[in-house]
């Protein structure tokens, strides 16, 4: 896809006995928020590694295509890698808590993000530190820059973790579930200063997650992950609109809906739990949870077109 | 296979030699240790030019040395694991109760941790000495008795660690005893740390009763521990090195085997614990 | 009929921070109390003073109109258990499911608990098989299923749930609700469940109280709570609320950026700093213990 920041095509990354990614393409533009939805073993957030070079020693990574900007990142050494991340991609993570050194200051873990990267002086990265610590909402920021992390509350944490992924300007932002850790008085005030940073700066959005909620808000494109695959990939609009693949439906009735909720009536479920995928795996690997399911998804699950743009991976049709 | 698991097999490998020359060694070497032969003093090891009857040489007063090792890795090891047990036992106890009820109880704990760790051992060993006169028994209780600080220390910080998770908290609500709570719901979850520090606490009761018979305050002569025979040789250091090589060497060697199987068993248990 | 929890005006502080500030609740028997609130409302503090495992610094909790403090140990386990939240710390990593659940059995003097054991397992959907794993063989949804079956093994009149979906995946939350809702109903239990999450408390609770640093700002029925918030708190929450609704893009609770911190609570109402419709009189006056609008809401603009 032309204009895409960040381009992922056959990716596969394993573990020993496991295969935790089996072939997921996405592709996020300028601009543009990209959902990764998935619930525990899907392979979310292990693509954002596997994206970023950040993979535990003894996974293997592939990829058909790996490419941000013009960059090949499949090439890259980990040096080349360590020039560009925090730089040219940033990254937020879950627990803001853990995230930031409790040794050191906001302040000094902000500038030396700046100065690894951009060099020049002390001066200008405190400036640029404080200027970026008012962009994400932080009143009185030559104030916070001296502070400790753990003098500050997890909504302010995870400002500063945005602030830091933010310090050099970074086109692409990678968030693996950057609000979930948070009270949802907080979450939506997060959400909100993304969107508009990604409006100010034209950033390229990468968001992880597993609230739906989160999705249909702030995304513009959705790819939903099972045991390792994109199962299903969409517009927002459509994907919550006219959601195709069994997984998909399946989350969508699980999730209660304020104002719509019936107390008396279950919960749609999911019944089961998410299978561990090793080599050689055949087939649809939803099969044994889907109340669709028929002997040909134990041979394949092809990808099908709903529409232009909306893929999944299902024998059923559209 | 990495360097650390070579380290842990080396230490491991050490100790079984110890432990088996320890058990059987006295019914495979047939010199008494305790027979002195005047005519055959000073007899130098078979590899410096010594005879086949005494392979490792005899000491000042012709006793065999391989015997007298043998022996003395007997009293070594059964002082060491005897001396760590019994200060396991009380560091863990105290640590325990300190870490798990806190308030007052804790402040009494920490302050008898605080006055052990101002305890001098040497004189302390000195005083008990002179009062009650040396043996075995009396090593054995001097050092169980003072060196259970680290069995404590780490006892309370995990069991501090342990006793807010929620496994605690359903058993306190699902009725169970505070014995209970403690033994069968605290007390494994730390073993695994504590197991780390017996190891280390063997190694340094081994040392500790090697200093204390130099100094004369340990195990009574004749019995042939390691620290008395190298008292005993220092006279004979330069002539006779052997007779203060043997049983050096063979201090160095166990201790050294018993912290690195302490270290590999610290990685081994630490990682399984993570996964 | 005797409520099946009451608690009586308890508090509970911690050096300076006061978790717990006069909190007030009767719980009917059978029915299903929702208690929400943010981090540092002090739900998870209450939750453990309501259990027994932490004493309260003033007020008494009665459950089954017997003074929680004058109950022995094993009286007190046949009455209320608890069910957390995180399924990674609330089971003994060293312990066999099946010595887990039968651990309230064994604590009451009990020996052959074998078959209760096993018909705990069945009713919680977990194969007998099950017994003998360890915790770290089973997955997050199965370990709560084992928490479950532990506290439901004794058959006790209430069970306290602090969050106890929150860690898992939505798919397997919604069949952890599913199967308490059930059990509920075939063992006629009082369920106190303690979530953050809105959408799930609606459809789990009869009741609802919502806790702001330490107090319960609004209590008031299911669906009334819901439908018709009367305090500012209670509304900025549910705004908050993210449904899966595309299009609607991101709502602005109003609450501004300072955060509540429970060891400096605010004189007067403790959320006018925060309260986008504070007037004057709120940072001097108290609202505790106002009732309007058939409910308690603590909240000087709703008493007009």
């Amino acid at each position: 896809m032309p204009d895409s920041v960040l381009e992922v095509g056959g990716l596969r990354v394993g573990f020993r006995a496991v295969e935790a990614v089996r072939g997921v393409d996405l592709a996020v533009a300028r601009g543009e928020t990209h959902c990764l939805v998935g619930e525990s073993g899907s392979g979310k957030s292990v693509t954002a590694l596997a994206v970023m070079g950040l993979l535990p020693r003894g996974a293997r990574r592939g990829a058909d295509r790996l490419r941000f900007g013009e960059a090949d990142l499949l090439g890259l050494s980990d040096r080349a890698m360590g020039r560009l991340r925090g730089d040219r991609i940033g990254m937020v993570f879950q627990e803001p808590m853990t995230s930031l050194n409790p040794a050191y200051t906001v302040g000094s873990q902000l500038t030396e993000v700046y100065r690894r990267h951009r060099g020049g002086s002390q001066r200008a990265a405190v400036d640029r530190a404080a200027e970026l610590l008012g962009r994400v909402g932080i009143s009185a920021p030559g104030r916070r820059l001296g502070q400790f992390p753990h003098q500050l509350s997890g909504g302010l944490r995870q400002r500063v973790m945005i602030a830091m992924a933010l310090m050099c300007g970074p086109e692409l932002l990678i968030a693996d579930e950057p609000t979930t850790a948070l009270d949802v008085t907080v979450q939506a005030s997060i959400l909100r200063l993304l969107a508009n940073l990604q409006a100010e700066m034209g950033l390229a959005l990468l968001l992880i997650t597993h609230d739906l909620g989160v999705v249909a808000r702030i995304a513009h494109r959705v790819s939903v992950m099972y045991a390792g695959q994109v199962v299903e990939t969409a517009p927002s609009a459509a994907l919550f609109a006219h959601p195709t693949h069994p997984y998909t439906r399946g989350l969508l009735a699980s999730v209660p809906v304020p104002g719509k909720v019936r107390r008396d009536e279950p919960l749609g479920s999911i019944p089961g739990t998410v299978p561990r995928i090793g080599p050689g795996f055949q087939g649809c690997s939803f099969r044994d949870r889907c109340p669709f399911a028929m002997p040909e998804c134990a041979i394949e699950a092809p990808l099908r077109q709903r529409a232009p743009g909306h893929a999944y991976l299902c024998q059923l049709p559209p | 296979m990495r360097l650390r698991d070579l380290a842990t097999g080396l230490g491991a490998l050490i100790i079984a030699v110890t432990a088996l020359a320890a058990l059987f060694g006295p019914a495979l070497v047939h010199a008494d240790p305790f027979a002195q032969d005047l005519t055959h003093r000073l007899v130098p090891p078979v590899w410096m030019g010594g005879e086949p009857a005494h392979p490792f040489g005899t000491d000042q007063l012709g006793r065999d040395y391989l015997a007298r090792l043998v022996y003395g890795a007997r009293i070594s090891l059964l002082i060491g694991v005897s001396a760590a047990v019994t200060s396991g036992l009380i560091g863990t106890t105290l640590g325990v109760l300190g870490g798990f009820f806190g308030g007052w109880v804790d402040d009494v704990v920490m302050f008898v941790i605080t006055c052990r760790l101002s305890i001098p051992l040497i004189l302390v060993a000195l005083a008990v000495v002179s009062a009650v006169g040396s043996s075995l028994a009396v090593v054995v209780l001097t050092l169980g008795l003072l060196l259970w600080e680290r069995f404590a220390v780490v006892a309370r910080t995990t069991t501090m660690q342990i006793r807010n998770l929620d496994y605690v908290a359903a058993a306190q609500a699902a009725g169970a005893s505070r014995a209970h709570v403690l033994l069968r719901e605290v007390l494994p979850n730390i073993a695994h740390h504590l197991v780390v520090v017996a190891t280390l606490e063997v190694a340094l009761a081994i040392l500790l009763e090697a200093v204390l018979s130099f100094l004369g305050l340990g195990v009574p002569p004749p019995l042939p521990s390691w620290g008395l025979m190298i008292a005993e040789a220092k006279d004979y250091m330069f002539f006779s090195p052997w007779v203060i090589m043997v049983p050096g060497l063979a201090l160095f060697t166990l201790v050294l085997g018993i912290n690195l199987l302490g270290d590999g068993l610290r990685d081994l248990l630490g990682a399984s614990r993570d996964a | 009929m005797t409520p099946a929890v009451e608690i009586r005006e308890v508090s509970k502080q911690f050096g300076p921070v006061r978790a717990v500030d006069g909190v007030n609740l009767l719980v009917p028997q059978g029915g299903v109390m929702g208690i929400v609130g943010e981090s540092g409302c002090g739900k998870s503090t209450l939750a453990r003073i309501v259990l027994g495992l932490l004493q309260p610094d003033a007020g008494e909790v009665l459950v089954e109109g017997r003074r929680l403090a004058s109950l022995d140990r094993r009286t007190r386990a046949r009455l209320i258990q608890p069910v957390f939240q995180d399924p990674y710390s609330s089971l003994n990593p060293r312990h066999r499911v099946r010595d887990i659940v039968a651990l309230p059995l064994r604590a009451q003097g009990e020996r052959d608990v074998e078959a209760k054991v096993a018909d705990m397992l069945a009713r919680v959907g977990l194969d007998a098989a099950m017994g003998a794993r360890l915790p770290g063989q089973l997955s997050g949804g199965q370990r709560q299923r084992v928490a479950i079956a532990r506290a439901l093994v004794l058959e006790p009149r209430i069970v306290v749930c602090d969050e106890p979906t929150s860690a898992l995946d939505v798919s397997v939350q919604a069949q952890i609700l599913n199967l308490l809702a059930e059990l509920r109903r075939e063992l006629g239990l009082t369920l106190v469940f303690i979530s953050h999450n809105l959408a799930v408390v609606e459809h789990i609770a009869t009741e609802v109280a919502v806790m702001y640093l330490g107090r319960i700002v609004e209590h008031a029925e299911g669906e009334a709570l819901f439908q018709r918030p009367a305090h500012p708190y209670t509304k900025a929450l549910l705004a908050s609320v993210l449904t899966p609704d595309p299009g609607l893009g991101i709502p602005d609770s109003g609450l501004g950026e300072s955060y509540p911190d429970p060891a400096n609570i605010p004189p007067g109402c403790r959320f006018h700093p925060r309260c986008p419709v504070a007037i004057d009189k709120c940072r001097t006056t108290s609202p505790d213990g106002i009732t309007a609008q058939g409910r308690l809401v603590e909240c000087l603009l709703a008493a007009d």
